[in-house]
Formats: C-alpha cells, sequence, structure tokens
C-alpha cells in the first residue's frame, strides 16, 4: 500500500489540471486537418483530384506529397518512408492528402471528396509470404559464437520449431497530436506530444527543406508512449507544420483513436524458426535460430528491434554454440517499430519455449533447466554470445529470493494436488527468469547535453533534452543533483522539452549522464571557494577533494555538522569571476565502453493461473516479482513501473490481438476491439520486490518486468499440459487468447 | 421550439444555444477549456473522458453516476448537471480519491489519472459497502497503460477506509447532491442545422413525435443508439431525434401482481442495483456488462431494441421468461422476448411502436410441497478480454428438478453466436424428464452445438463459438452436478474478490 505524500505534479495530474499537448489553450485561428487514407494495402496511385475539396467553404488547403518542399521521408534508419504517399500506396491506411480547414467538420467532409484514382496490386501480407516472395529490407543479420555447426544430434537431444508471435500495439491513452505555428522568419514552432524532439526536428526540418536551426519543438508532457511517439510523433508533427507552412496560419492534428491505429507502426510481429540442442541434464549446446521480423512496407526501427532480438535470444541461458540469424521483411503494413522490451520480449519468448520444451521432452521440472541454463561464473559460462561478461548479474539472488517469497515449491505441490482433484479446471504455475541489456542509445541518440545553473539563493536549474513522461528520468537526475551539489528536489528546476534549450535527443540515461557531468564540473569549480569559506569560519578541511555537498551546503567530511550554506559558496564564487553555470556532455560511446549493453537488468516472475477447459478462459490469479534495478531512485515508482511494464507484457500474451482482413486492413482498430488489460485482468494477487539497492546507475525496470509477463504464458502451457491431452512441445499460440487456449485443448470441429 | 437549453456545469449554468446537437459533451467541455476530461477512444472504451452525472440509484435516491462525455451530446445533458474531475474537490481541497491517487501513482503518465478519479469517486460517493472486485471492477472502463492498476485499488481502498473515519461522511461531493431526485425535464430543441431534438415527457408524447416524424432516431442512454456500430449510422446525423429519457414511467421498476415491471429506461446499473441480489443472475450479468460508465447509461430498451447478437441481458431476460411491452399508438401489445428478435439487428416492433417495459415473473416456488425441488441458474460469458468486453458467446441456464432429481423445466438460452440471442426449444425439450445427469446433459450438449448458426469475425471463429456453446452448458452442469450443493468456486479468486474492500487490505 502506497502512503507516501502525494507531490503537486501527482495532483495535478489527478485533478485534471495537468496539461497535455491537445489540453493548450488555442491560439486564434487554429486550422484543423482531416487526412485521406488509402483504402488499399497496395495499389499505384494514378491521380489525385483535390478540387471539390478545395471547393469546400472553410477549406484552406489540400495537402498532397507536391507540397512538400524538402525531402518526403520519415525514415530514422534507411530508405523512403514518406509523409503523404507519392505515386504509390503501401498500406491500408496510409495517408494521400491532408486537408487543412477552419474546423474540423468541414476537413472531414472535404476528405470525403478528395478523389483517388487508384491501381490495386496484390499486397504482401505477414511474414510467411514475404519469406516465400523473399521480400526484405536490408540484408541479414547474423550472430555466431562456438562451433554451430556440430551435429546436434551429438548433444543427446534435438528440438527445434517454426513460431509465430504477433506483434502489439503501443495504446498510449494519448493519441498522436501536435499544432504548428509559423514564425515571422520562416520558421516554424511546434508543440508535439513527442519522445524525441531531437527526432522530430530534423524530420520536420527534412520535410519542409529549412535548416533544422529554424524548426523549435517542444512538449509540455507526454500522455504514454512506450515507443510509439518516436517515429509516430512525426506525422502529426510533420502534418502540422507542412500545413502551417502552406497556409500561414497555425494548425493543429490531432489523431482519434482509429487513425493512431491505421497509421502507426506497432510491435512487429516475428517469426522464429529454431533448432535447438541439449544433453541429457537439460543443459543447451547449441541453437541455430532464424527470425523473421514484419517491418512493414518501409524501414522504421525494425533493424534496432532486430539486433536487440538477436542480442536477447539467449534470455538469461548461457549457450555455447549459437547461431542466429534474423530478416527485416517488406510486407504491406505500416512501418513496425520498438515498443517497452524492444524485442527482448520477443526473444525470451523463443528461449522460454525452447526451455519448456526440453523440460517436457526430459520429463523434468521446468525450473531445474532453467536455472541449470543459468550464466553463472563456473566454465567460462559468464560470457554472452557476443562477447560481454555478464559479470555482476544478479540473477542467482533473484531467482533465489522469488522463489522464497512466491512459496513456489509448496504451491507446486499444492497445485499438482488440486489439479488431481479438478477434471475441467486446471491451474498452472511457472516461475521464469529475465535479463536484459540496459544503456544502449539507439544509433541516432549517439550524444546529449544539459546545463546546471547553480542561482544566488542555493536552488539550481536543469535544462536538459528529457521529455515527462511518468517522471521516472527526472527522479534519476533530481538524485544526481543531490548527490554531487546537495540540492534537494525542492529547490530544482528541471526545465525540458524545448529544442530551444538544448539539441534535444531522446535517450534518458544519456541526459542524467550530462547533468552529472555538469554537476562534477560545478563541484570543481566551487572547490576552492568552499574551502576558503570553510577555513574563514576556522574549520580545518580534512581533504579538498572531499568536501561533502549535503543539505544546501558544503562541508568538511569530518564536520558535517558545520556546513557552509551553499548559497554562501554560489555568490562568493559569482563574486570571483567564476561561472556556477556549467555544460555537460555524455555519448554512448563513452557509456558502454566498448560493451554492447553497459549492463544488464534481470529479475524472476511466478505465475499461476486457472485456465477453464470448458472455455479456455485464463485467469491470473497470482503473479509475483522480483526484479534488480539497480540503484533505487524512488522504490515506489520501481514497482508501479514493473507491475505496468508486466501488465502490457500480460496483454501482449493473453487479449491484445491484432487481426487483419485477407485485404490488409487492420480489423481492430479500436478500443472496443483492440483488448487491452483493465484492471480486471490484472492478477488478483500481484507482489514484486525489489533486490536491495546498490550503487550505480539506475537500471530502467520496464523492460525486464515486460519479459517476466512471460512467466503468465508458461503458466499457461502448465496449465493447458495438466489436462493431459497435449503432446510434450506442443504448440502454445502467442498471443494465448481464449479461443487459441481452448484449441490447444480440444482438435478443432471436435 | 426552443433555440437554446441550459445545464450545470461544475454548479455554473451553461446555456447552449444553436449548438448543433450532434455536438458532444466531451467536445463541449474542451472546448470550454475544461480539458481533465480527455478525448482518447471516442468509442465509451476508455474512460479517460469520464465525468459525474447527477442521477438515480436503484432507489431512486439521487446519486453521482460515472458516465463517458464521449457518448453524451450536449441535448442529452440538457437541464442536467455535471462534474468534472477539475471541480471534485471542494474547499481548495482535491477530491479524497483524487489525493489518494495522488498518494499512491506518482509515476507513469497521467493521462488516464481525471478518468479514473471520477470513476473511484461515484463509488466513493455511492457510500455502500465494497467488496474487492467491487474495488476492481469500479475502474474496468478505464484504461491505463502504465500503473497495472495496482494505485487504482489502492486509491480507492484508502479513501474508503479514510470515509469510514472520523469526520469521513463530511468529505466527498454529498453537499452537491440534490434533497431529492429531479426527473429529466422535456425539451425541445431545433439547432442551428435544423436538427430537432425531442425530449417528451410522456409515451403517447414521444409516439405521436414518432408518428410526426418516421424518420427520427429514438434514443435512451444513447451508448450504441447514438454514436456506435448499429446498422443505421450515427444518430447524429439524423435530422430528428427523440428521446426518451424524460418519459416517468420508463424509469420505474415496480412489483406488478406476481411479476417485476422494469420500465424499459431502466439503466443497467439501476437494474442491477434493484434485483441484482433477488435474481443472481442478472447480478452476475450486470458486472460482466460492459463497464460501470456504460451500465449507467445503456438502458433495457435500448439494448433490447438495438438488438446486438452479443446482448449480455437476453440471454438472461430470456431466461427468466421476461416479456416485452409494446406500445404504439394503435395500442398497447404484449410479447414474449423471443418474439422480439426476427434478424441480426431486427426486431419486430413495427415502425412507430417503442419498447416500455419488460415484465420478470417470479419463478415458481421451490421446496418441499411445490413441484420444484430445486433450482439451478447460471449465467455464462466468454470474451477475448475477461472484462469490458463484448461476448464471442454467452449463456443463461435455468434448470428445476423435481424431488427425484427429473427435470422438470429447462431455460437454455445463448447469445453472442447466431444472429440473435435465443432458446434452445429442442434442447430444453430433450430434457425435461430426463434425469439430472451426465447422459441427458450430453446430449443436449450435442443438439446444442449445432442450434445457434454461428459465424467468425475478429474476435472469434464460428467453430470456437459453436464449441462454446455445448463448452458453457457443460460447465453448467459441473458446477451443478450435486443439486443442493454450493456450485464449486474458482479456486478462491470469488471468495477472494467477494471480501470486503476495506477490512481486506489492512
Amino acid at each position: 500500500m502506497a502512503a507516501s505524500p502525494p507531490d503537486r505534479r501527482a495532483r495535478n495530474l489527478a485533478s485534471g489540471r495537468a496539461r497535455f499537448v491537445d489540453d493548450a489553450i488555442p491560439a486564434r485561428g487554429m486550422l484543423e486537418v482531416a487526412l485521406v487514407y488509402s483504402p488499399y494495402a497496395r495499389a499505384g496511385v494514378l491521380s489525385v483530384d483535390t478540387a471539390a475539396a478545395a471547393a469546400v467553404p472553410g477549406v484552406r488547403a489540400v495537402l498532397t506529397a507536391a507540397d512538400i518542399g524538402g525531402d518526403n521521408n520519415l525514415s530514422p534508419e534507411a530508405g523512403e518512408m514518406p509523409l503523404l504517399a507519392a505515386g504509390s500506396v503501401e498500406f491500408h491506411g496510409q495517408p494521400v492528402a491532408a486537408v487543412v480547414a477552419d474546423e474540423l467538420a468541414a476537413a472531414r467532409r472535404a476528405a470525403d471528396l478528395v478523389s483517388v484514382e487508384y491501381q490495386p496490386r496484390p499486397p504482401v501480407l505477414g511474414v510467411e509470404e514475404a519469406i516465400a516472395l523473399q521480400s526484405f529490407h536490408g540484408p541479414e543479420l547474423e550472430l555466431e559464437r562456438g562451433e554451430p555447426d556440430l551435429d546436434p544430434v551429438s548433444f543427446g537431444g534435438v528440438i527445434g520449431k517454426g513460431l509465430a508471435i504477433a506483434g502489439q500495439e503501443h495504446f498510449a491513452l494519448e493519441p498522436g497530436v501536435a499544432w504548428a505555428e509559423p514564425g515571422e522568419e520562416g520558421e516554424v514552432n511546434i508543440t508535439a506530444s513527442a519522445e524525441d524532439l531531437g527526432f522530430v526536428r530534423r524530420g520536420v526540418a527534412g520535410l519542409l527543406g529549412v535548416p533544422m536551426s529554424r524548426v523549435k519543438v517542444s512538449c509540455p508532457r507526454v500522455g504514454g508512449s512506450f515507443g510509439g511517439k518516436l517515429t509516430g510523433a512525426l506525422i502529426p508533427a510533420g502534418v502540422a507544420a507542412l500545413a502551417a507552412q502552406v497556409t500561414g496560419f497555425p494548425t493543429r492534428v490531432r489523431f482519434d483513436r482509429e487513425d493512431e491505429f491505421r497509421l502507426t507502426g506497432k510491435q512487429n510481429a516475428a517469426y522464429a524458426e529454431y533448432k535447438a540442442a541439449y544433453d541429457e541434464s537439460g543443459r543447451i549446446g547449441l541453437l541455430d535460430c532464424v527470425v523473421y521480423l514484419d517491418g512493414g512496407w518501409a524501414v522504421d526501427r525494425a533493424p534496432s528491434v532486430l539486433r536487440n532480438i538477436l542480442h536477447h535470444l539467449d534470455s538469461a541461458y548461457f549457450i555455447p554454440n549459437v547461431r542466429l540469424t534474423g530478416r527485416v521483411c517488406k510486407t504491406n503494413l505500416p512501418p513496425n517499430t520498438s515498443t517497452v522490451s524492444g524485442g527482448a520480449a520477443v526473444a525470451a519468448l523463443v528461449a522460454e519455449e525452447i526451455v519448456a520444451e526440453i523440460g517436457a521432452r526430459l520429463d523434468v521440472v521446468v525450473e531445474a533447466v532453467r536455472q541449470r541454463n543459468f550464466y553463472g561464473p563456473e566454465d567460462g559460462r559468464g560470457v554472452t554470445h557476443y562477447g560481454q561478461e555478464t559479470g555482476d548479474l544478479r540473477l542467482g539472488e533473484a531467482w533465489g529470493r522469488l522463489l522464497e517469497r512466491s512459496a513456489y515449491r509448496e504451491r507446486r505441490v499444492e497445485v499438482d494436488a488440486w489439479n488431481g482433484t479438478s477434471r475441467f479446471a486446471k491451474r498452472g504455475l511457472a516461475v521464469v527468469p529475465a535479463k536484459v541489456g540496459s544503456g544502449a542509445p539507439e544509433a541516432e541518440a549517439r550524444q546529449a547535453s544539459a546545463t546546471v545553473s547553480l542561482l544566488p539563493d542555493g536552488s539550481a536549474q536543469v535544462v536538459c533534452g528529457e521529455v515527462e513522461i511518468g517522471g521516472a528520468m527526472r527522479r534519476t537526475i533530481a538524485a544526481f543533483v543531490e548527490d554531487q551539489l546537495g540540492i534537494g528536489d525542492g529547490e530544482l528546476r528541471i526545465t525540458a522539452g524545448e529544442t530551444d534549450q538544448i539539441a534535444a535527443s531522446h535517450h534518458g540515461e544519456l541526459h542524467a549522464e550530462a547533468v552529472l557531468d555538469a554537476c562534477r564540473q560545478l563541484r570543481e569549480r566551487l572547490r576552492l571557494v568552499a574551502y576558503r569559506l570553510l577555513q574563514g569560519r576556522g574549520i580545518e578541511v580534512t581533504d579538498l577533494m572531499e568536501l561533502r555537498f549535503a543539505g544546501g551546503g558544503v562541508a568538511d567530511i569530518e564536520s558535517p555538522a558545520e556546513p557552509v550554506p551553499l548559497a554562501e559558496v554560489v555568490r562568493a564564487a559569482s563574486a570571483e569571476d567564476i561561472n556556477v553555470s556549467a555544460t555537460g556532455y555524455s555519448s554512448a560511446a563513452e557509456i558502454l565502453g566498448g560493451r554492447t549493453f553497459r549492463d544488464f537488468a534481470c529479475g524472476a516472475a511466478a505465475a499461476e493461473v486457472l485456465v477453464d477447459g470448458f472455455t479456455g478462459e485464463v485467469s491470473v490469479l497470482r503473479a509475483d516479482v522480483v526484479q534488480d534495478v539497480g540503484r533505487q531512485l524512488d522504490p515506489e515508482a520501481e514497482l508501479g513501473l514493473i507491475r505496468g511494464a508486466f501488465l502490457q507484457g500480460l496483454g501482449w500474451q493473453t487479449c491484445e490481438d491484432l487481426v487483419w482482413s485477407a485485404d490488409g486492413e487492420l480489423l481492430t482498430a479500436g478500443a472496443d476491439s483492440y483488448l487491452v488489460p483493465t484492471a480486471a485482468e490484472a492478477p488478483a494477487q500481484f507482489e514484486v520486490e525489489l533486490l536491495p539497492s546498490y550503487g550505480g546507475y539506475p537500471k530502467e525496470p520496464g523492460p525486464a518486468a515486460f519479459c517476466l509477463a512471460l512467466s503468465v504464458r508458461e503458466a499457461v502451457r502448465d496449465a493447458v499440459a495438466a489436462f493431459g491431452k497435449v503432446k510434450p512441445g506442443f504448440a502454445l499460440p502467442a498471443p494465448a487468447t481464449p479461443e487459441a487456449v481452448y484449441f490447444a485443448l480440444h482438435a478443432r470441429g471436435d | 421550439m426552443q433555440g437554446d437549453f441550459e445545464f450545470l456545469i461544475n454548479g455554473t449554468p451553461h446555456r447552449a444555444g444553436g449548438v448543433s446537437s450532434a455536438t458532444s459533451l466531451l467536445g463541449y467541455l474542451r472546448d470550454n477549456l475544461l480539458v481533465a476530461a480527455k478525448d482518447a477512444c471516442g468509442a465509451g472504451g476508455c474512460g479517460a473522458c469520464s465525468v459525474l452525472l447527477v442521477d438515480v440509484d436503484g432507489r431512486g435516491e439521487p446519486a453521482m453516476r460515472a458516465v463517458n462525455a464521449c457518448m453524451l451530446t450536449l441535448p442529452m445533458v440538457a437541464g442536467r448537471s455535471i462534474w468534472t474531475a477539475e471541480a471534485l474537490g471542494t474547499g481548495g481541497q482535491l477530491h479524497p480519491v483524487q489525493e489518494a491517487l495522488a498518494s499512491c501513482s506518482r509515476f507513469g503518465c497521467g493521462y488516464c489519472l481525471p478518468g479514473v478519479s471520477v470513476a473511484l469517486a461515484e463509488a466513493y460517493e455511492g457510500r455502500r459497502e465494497l467488496s474487492l472486485g467491487d474495488v476492481v471492477g469500479q475502474s474496468v472502463g478505464n484504461l491505463c497503460r502504465c500503473t497495472g492498476y495496482q494505485p487504482f485499488r489502492d486509491a480507492l481502498v484508502s479513501a474508503l477506509r479514510d470515509r469510514a473515519g472520523e469526520g469521513g461522511e463530511q468529505r466527498g461531493l454529498a453537499g452537491h447532491l440534490p434533497p431529492a431526485a429531479e426527473g429529466v425535464s422535456p425539451l425541445a430543441y431545433r439547432d442551428r442545422d435544423g436538427v430537432s431534438f425531442y425530449r417528451p415527457e410522456t409515451v403517447v408524447e414521444a409516439l405521436r413525435l414518432c408518428q410526426a416524424h418516421p424518420e427520427a432516431r429514438l434514443l435512451a442512454g444513447g451508448t450504441s443508439r447514438c454514436w456506435g456500430d448499429d446498422p443505421g449510422g450515427a444518430g447524429a446525423e439524423a435530422a430528428t431525434m427523440i428521446s426518451l429519457e424524460a418519459i416517468v414511467e420508463l424509469a420505474e421498476i415496480r412489483r406488478y401482481g406476481d411479476a417485476w415491471r422494469v420500465g424499459a429506461g431502466v439503466t443497467l446499473a439501476r437494474f442491477a442495483d434493484r434485483l441484482g441480489d433477488e435474481l443472481p443472475m442478472v447480478g452476475e450479468m450486470a458486472r460482466r456488462f460492459g463497464s460501470p460508465q456504460i451500465r449507467n447509461r445503456a438502458t433495457l430498451g435500448g439494448n433490447l431494441s438495438s438488438a446486438p447478437h452479443h446482448s449480455d441481458l437476453v440471454p438472461v431476460l430470456l431466461a427468466l421468461d421476461a416479456g416485452v411491452c409494446v406500445e404504439g399508438l394503435d395500442g398497447v401489445r404484449s410479447l414474449r422476448l423471443d418474439e422480439l428478435f426476427t434478424g441480426f439487428r431486427q426486431t419486430a416492433l413495427a415502425e412507430g411502436e417503442i419498447i416500455t417495459a419488460i415484465t420478470i415473473p417470479d419463478l415458481p416456488q421451490v421446496g418441499e410441497g411445490a413441484d420444484v425441488a430445486h433450482r439451478m441458474c447460471g449465467f455464462f460469458k466468454v470474451s477475448k478480454r475477461g472484462s469490458n468486453d463484448r461476448a464471442i458467446a454467452n449463456a443463461a441456464f435455468v434448470v428445476e428438478l423435481d424431488g427425484a432429481g427429473v427435470v422438470v423445466r429447462a431455460r437454455l438460452c445463448c447469445g453472442g453466436v447466431a444472429a440473435y440471442g435465443a432458446r434452445a426449444y429442442e434442447a430444453e425439450e430433450k430434457l425435461v424428464g430426463e434425469p439430472w445427469g451426465r447422459g441427458a446433459v450430453q446430449r443436449v450438449a450435442v443438439e446444442l452445438k449445432g442450434l445457434f448458426p454461428a459465424s467468425s469475425d475478429q474476435r472469434a471463429t464460428a467453430g470456437y463459438r459453436n464449441a462454446l456453446v455445448a463448452g458453457l452448458w457443460q460447465k453448467f452442469f459441473t458446477q451443478n452436478r450435486d443439486p443442493g450443493q454450493p456450485a464449486y468456486a474458482d479456486v478462491g479468486l470469488r471468495d477472494l474478490l467477494a471480501r470486503p474492500a476495506v477490512a481486506a487490505d489492512p
């Protein structure tokens, strides 16, 4: 039960006083936009006739690709990804034109009058079709270690299968929104709900054909993103900016939920085909796995996601011989992108499928197989397949703690006994580990800077590129400032989310690191000043390099009770012409130091489910999670973030189900048909514990927690097996919807 | 006809003049800079736009009801009083549930929180004892992607505990309620586009309006007629709308001889409040029907006359032998409920006829000396998401046995599968006269599989739907194999959720 005093931010949010992008008071004459969507998944665009739409009263402009002055391309990685279709449409719902009008109703009426002549072509839908047609983006990725060509049979047992893994809609509660105001000198000011303002700036400047310095992007706060407002944010921002440039008026673009579903990429669906060899103890000796990712028709973040999948196919398990290959498939869907786990959960799902099957084939308890395969210091089992030491991975600790606090062994006995008495409903119990690399910024976010300014009263302000989403990174930044300078949260103002103040990049950890660097510089500059002030008060300074900055003052480490107020130090420094404002810098290269990841977050979870054999319905009775989040800044918040990410993972594996028509139209494009978990789907009992805090970095808890929801999937597998109707290694679809579970138990047509 | 109307937002009178009848309350609020209610799905599915509507509870007492502002048009709130998240606090303080939410969720994006605070405030203001299941159920209409929902549960429990403590009665919104229930006022409004919105006071007036405007769209709560997916398209586009909300008779729940007579305008929430204990199937069905926000607006008559094939209400009413009172200018007629449906979203209502009431006869006496020794009832629903989702298949079963364990009466009713919810007469006939046991149940299960022609959609395949009809029947049997014994519970989950919320979490 949380019981901390609410802060102002939380109060404002709970009572609706906090303003999101679309809550801003509209500027006078704000224009509105309606988009014209492609009704085909793939077609040539022979002509676009906008005359009738342009004649509708109140319409200011009807924009097509021809109105884009710069480069009609949003792709962050490679290739073409036009904002407005040019020459052809490549997915159902692709924007072809944008109608700009005084009122939304007029814009929508006019959008219906834009006449587009299409020449439909057969679309490529789904990974399997793409493989058959060899329709790919970019080259194959490959990762190898050891001797993957060894005869798998020589290890003992061999398993293999193909596994289709569904994608996921981000479903941030706030739909995409942006507005743009044209400036007087050709510049454009954008307010957008976006995770990465620098990326939006670069994209918009490219579209408009103006220097990046002419584009300002700001964001008061984001109503959820989960990866959906990276490239996703560029669509409303790009259209709004273009409309503002063409009409000369401020313009707002606001997606409704269905637009959001149609237009934006999701987490990629994947297809994995693997062969794994294991010995009689259950240890995996070899893994040969090919992963195909549904990239959609253009390249968004799929290559990064694919790399991340290949880096996580080991999950928490040491595998001596591996060959992992991956391809991004080109299909006629929106360009797919990453979500919370960045692909790690797709990889972990495959790893758990393998381990579960080994357990079933050897007829040993699967958690023993899991544990036996863990990374560990002995026999060189501490190095990942990409050569990174797993070093201080606290997996064993998390695992032990989880088994203990979930009373796993006692409950295993109890569940098995109960299942013996219940014929039509079975309980399932499973415990899974997770290991997720942290601190690996994406390619385009390699560096960040931040400015920390000390004010004469001893308070401070920080300016950095961090955007307010959920407040997690702000707590890291505040903690760093308190550590280094002894300035508490109440004395600190963090100004963020404006490209005018900082060349923003979205990776939070880089911002925090830059703030840390700035704080260290300031400490260095104030050291001598503080020394002199302490001396002046007759305090002997033990060690000039070890002054204590705490509680708004600076003190000798031996006399912490007699500090000089920081305000005095700052004023004295100013009087001595010392700059009390410092700009810090950080880069990915520095954080990673040549490693693939800075370090690893890990954890373990136990889930218990009830499967109804009559219907295939699953209830999650209980979940226990233990996670290592590194340094804990706000344990209560970390616990909450873990629950949230776990539930997203649970949704991905149970009720969230993207369904397309045979023509490539998304049929589940709304809150009533795409079903994210509600409060009732959360585990009835849900306990989360953090391993004790330690120094160094906080590790983002979300990705590992998302992966740990696979405990629910594995518990469903356990329950399905308990019905005694399935063979070892049976295929459990992902997601395991009630229908999927039902037909895992009953033959179709049965 | 009047060209404007008034309503109250946060106690302040607003006058809407000429405004389009299609304007949603949500749009109006946001245009008037009351932006706590968010526009996040536009279909009543996410709860981010929740506001409180001053309405009545099951006993007819004034009550605050959480509703989705995206599903109300402005004329629907004419004369009514709305409270938004911005104004739930009093005396410079936040509302107790907002204060509790702020303590319990200092993380997450916060976009959903104003709507959540409204949903939780409804429970707080309802001043009833709540079980843990009620606490969880109170926010199933509010989607959140950040928190995992635990903070909502914690916040409501904490606020309820606070309410139970010293001075708790004074906190909250009680002061904003009128001393006695105020009816919904009549209205005849014409907007700037010439669209008329009528809210007559009597059934006869409503029928006359229907006669005068055959093209008019009828609406009650507005959860499916006004927006949504009924085949006629959005009600907002009709030239005339007739709301039945001001007709007092339609909002009444009364005993009538040996039956309940439930007005067609009674909401699912009031129906369950009033009869959920007496008729457990009704309570169970209502818990699974949409979300609190939807149940607070959706009416029995609206649900029946829009005839969604997945209606959870229909199988339960069929199993209870419900009848439907239908009125037209030519007179009144009564139908058995299963005579009402004629096809997918089609009813036997003639042009100009409306449903005015649903009658639910008392079930036969059970016990010694009576023909019926045991009665078994059950409502079941399977949906892709367990809560706040449409049924893939649902079922209501009533089976009565004599003292020898022979079936004397059976009602086997299914929805979600075929074009409309229906009774399985052939299966019922097969069952009557048979001893209650596996053999008869299996024969009926086979029969049931073929009785409802199913179709496939994005929710489920036809094969699954057909299988579920039999599966639910077998589940019902398994739970009631030994008549007189308590039905088996789902591994304590139900027990866990039935615990009182405040005591459950000391």
